[in-house]
């Protein structure tokens, strides 16, 4: 094995344990922090793809702003229970079923089909690439994803907002 | 640099850009009217004491000049805009006036109900005419960066359109339900995409469809990736098994916003996947009338199932509710059973059975429910325990109120009549017995239900008891006229007939 | 030599353990953990075909677009998990039944 090989298993084990920490702890906050490894984890993989620009916009938002997002989730929802979740064991057998046969779905679809594989280029650099091509030839979902982020925004706000003032009163 | 942009290609990009935007000129007022509420609300209204009148009278001009643009560019020649992201052609045009009459209709239905506050107002219509303006692009897109944006766009704009009033439990559930589970819908119509996009090594799905035909993918991973995009998108549409969030999120959600959910974004929904199957499954070497599918599946049987599931226990729910809304919802997801059944046929009739099935369900289903909410006014109530008798005291609205019944029963002379004949004839066209059949069984069960609401309306007594209001004038007016719409396009016009087969025509890029 | 059915793997397993949290987990800030999981799942999947399958950039534009808007679902389910904690005291999604029939 290689040492990029190595490195790269090394990467993978760590984000699927993680991962597997998120889904199975009984502590959310500790779950909330274990899904911040795994986000990086994902932006590991990004650099192994060399996407170098996604790989930095994953560790942004990811790593920071949504992190953020769900721990203050956790700490303003959690104050009049404790931090402990409860795991259904009549849900769980149903959900292994499921979520195993979406695995094996998806195996053999990954490994009996007869992708299309071309040679890698190695990219100097993708930033320049993405500007460009957000400016020419995705110009029109850039800009409605700023719209979008526009009102959705105005919606979250006031959904939030609400709720602050109520509590006020 | 491979990918350095000289200024010879930038040019010619901001010259393709600046002709694509002239083609999109109904999306582009739909945006400025989202911007035109927020400055109007900010430099206007903001601090003066709220009331009615000035941002209902911004969505109406702003719909209008939009559904103007929109009869303007109708005739246009089916184009691709902004390379192909998207395309403008009659079937999409259609689509988008569907969208600005049922917004048309939702602002009056808002007016008139007292269900959201006017102090909330702005933000509630910068959140309806911004989910306008995703499902325009939902209707047009031919690109799955395009569609998933768009899809988005709609589905987070309503997560928090249902739980729009204040302290209100049902509200709050229906949009905690609406936004975890319309999560995992689109986490899965992702991944389905990113296998699609992995067996094309394209996102555009013209590019994708010449691709397909050219190199015969595995079946398997083509089958898994498109089972899982029909999984996501089934979703947004609510069709059998995935319809469990509908009834709940519709009962919970603000009356005005269930009318226009259970019309504008399924609609959308069924103009973006009867534009996907077309677009990425229809053989590009046979002439455009004839659309072979790829040969491996069999894609209408597949959807032909969903659609008979759909209609079967969207009836049977609907047979047992006693709160109007919910029986609506149910009601809405055995007419998604009944367009599934024509998408199923996956042919240019087809096509155009979706359009006037959804054009009627617009008219009939929105005056259904702009007289619960005018009933909801007087009673307080959407029980349907407390209709008893209301013809002896809102007698015009009680009679649109049993034409509508009757259009959604499909019975003739009306526009849901119309609906029906155009998909069962294709069925029939197409011999797809077992399907034609199942629709015929369920058009009976439906009839038990609906009946029921008229029974409980026209032949109960009237019991004594408080009002909590008046019936808005607006309300009895508008249902009439909706209700007379009902009955004379009920009979079929040269003209409706002439509009609806021209809007069947969809852009290939072949 | 790490290929692309390597990655496709990875996604899978991130995938199901996503959809695994989804069906299981009560809490709804764990059901959107578990919504997050799967949206990086499709990413994956979406940065490595484009690597090993497909030419230029797009593969990885979509998979930066649908970062924005996870971001997007991020902030507006939060919003309603306060709203409803606000209304309700607590997050545990099965026991917020109030709709039913």
């Amino acid at each position: 094995m290689s040492f990029e090989a190595s490195i790269w298993y090394l990467v993978a084990l760590l984000t699927l344990g993680t991962g597997a920490y998120v889904v199975f702890t009984r502590n959310i906050v500790r779950a909330a922090f274990a899904l911040v490894f795994t986000f990086l984890g994902v932006a590991a993989m990004y650099v192994f793809l060399r996407a170098d620009f996604l790989a930095a916009a994953q560790l942004l938002i990811y790593g920071g702003g949504i992190t953020v997002l769900l721990l203050f989730g956790v700490m303003l929802t959690h104050r009049h229970e404790g931090m402990e979740l409860k795991l259904d064991p009549l849900k769980a057998l149903p959900a292994v079923a499921i979520a195993g046969g979406f695995f094996v779905a998806i195996w053999s679809a990954a490994r009996r089909a007869d992708w299309d594989l071309v040679a890698p280029v190695e990219p100097v650099g993708t930033s320049e690439a993405i500007g460009s091509a957000i400016m020419t030839t995705h110009l029109l979902p850039f800009e409605e994803i700023s719209v979008l982020l526009l009102v959705v925004l105005i919606g979250a706000l006031f959904v939030a907002r609400r709720s602050g003032e109520e509590e006020g009163s | 640099m491979p990918h350095s942009i000289d200024s010879l290609s930038f040019e010619a990009s901001t010259a393709a850009t600046i002709e694509s935007l002239g083609q999109i000129v109904p999306e582009l007022i739909v945006t400025c009217t989202v911007l035109a509420i927020v400055l109007v609300d900010l430099f206007f209204i903001r601090g003066k004491g709220k009331r009615q009148g000035p941002l209902e009278m911004v969505v109406l001009a702003g719909m209008g000049a939009a559904l103007i643009a929109t009869w303007a560019g109708f005739a246009g020649e089916p184009r691709a805009v902004f390379g192909t992201m998207m395309v403008v052609d009659p079937f999409s045009s259609f689509f988008d006036a569907v969208f600005l009459l049922a917004t048309v209709l939702f602002v009056f239905s808002t007016m008139m109900s007292n269900e959201i506050a006017v102090a909330d107002r702005s933000e509630y219509y910068t959140l309806a005419v911004g989910s306008v303006l995703g499902m325009m692009l939902m209707a047009s897109s031919t690109d799955m960066v395009s569609i998933f944006i768009s899809v988005e766009f709609v589905s987070l704009a309503s997560y928090v359109m249902a739980g729009f009033v204040r302290g209100d439990r049902r509200s709050s559930e229906a949009s905690l339900k609406y936004v975890l589970y319309g999560s995992v819908s689109s986490a899965v119509l992702l991944f389905g995409f990113s296998y699609l996009y992995g067996l094309t090594g394209t996102t555009s799905l013209i590019e994708a469809n010449q691709v397909l035909y050219a190199s015969n993918p595995y079946p398997l991973a083509l089958l898994f990736a498109l089972v899982l995009v029909i999984a996501g998108l089934g979703f947004k549409i609510a069709c059998v098994p995935f319809h469990f969030w509908a009834p709940d999120v519709y009962e919970g959600a603000p009356t005005p916003v269930t009318a226009f959910f259970t019309v504008a974004p399924k609609a959308a929904g069924f103009a973006l996947l009867s534009r996907f199957l077309v677009t990425l499954l229809s053989n590009p070497s046979t002439s455009p009338g004839f659309w072979t599918f790829l040969g491996s599946l069999d894609w209408p049987l597949l959807v032909g199932i969903l659609a008979a599931g759909t209609m079967t226990l969207g009836n049977f729910g609907a047979l047992r509710q006693t709160n109007m809304k919910r029986l609506l919802a149910y009601s809405s997801i055995a007419h998604v059973g009944f367009v599934l059944m024509a998408v199923s046929t996956l042919s240019p009739e087809g096509l155009h059975a979706i359009i006037v099935y959804m054009a009627a369900y617009l008219v009939m289903n929105l005056g259904a429910f702009l007289v619960v909410i005018a009933i909801r006014e007087r009673t307080g109530s959407v029980d349907l325990r407390d209709y008893d008798g209301l013809a002896n005291d809102a007698p015009m609205l009680v009679v649109a109120m049993v034409v509508f019944l009757y259009s959604l029963t499909g019975l003739p002379p009306s526009l849901g009549f119309l609906g029906k004949y155009y998909v069962f004839a294709e069925t029939i066209r197409q011999e797809i017995w077992w399907l034609a059949a199942i629709g015929a069984v369920n058009s009976v069960i439906a009839l038990y239900y609906y009946f029921r609401v008229a029974k409980a309306l026209v032949f109960r007594p009237l019991r004594e008891r408080q009002w909590t209001g008046a019936i808005p004038e607006l309300a009895t007016s508008l249902s009439v006229a909706l209700a007379a719409v009902t009955l004379v396009f009920g009979v079929p016009w040269g003209a409706f007939e002439k509009v609806t087969t021209y809007s069947a025509t969809l852009f290939l890029g072949r | 030599m790490i290929g692309l059915v390597h990655y496709l793997v990875f996604a899978g397993i991130l995938f199901c353990l996503g959809l695994f949290a989804v069906l299981t987990r009560r809490n709804a800030v764990t059901v959107l953990m578990g919504i997050e999981l799967m949206l990086n799942a499709g990413n994956v999947n979406l940065v490595a075909f484009n690597r090993f399958v497909g030419s230029g950039v797009n593969g990885q534009i979509f998979a930066l677009f649908i970062i924005v808007l996870a971001a997007a679902e991020a902030a507006v389910a939060l919003a309603i998990l306060l709203n409803i904690y606000r209304t309700y005291k607590h997050i545990t999604v099965d026991e917020i039944h109030l709709l039913r029939g």
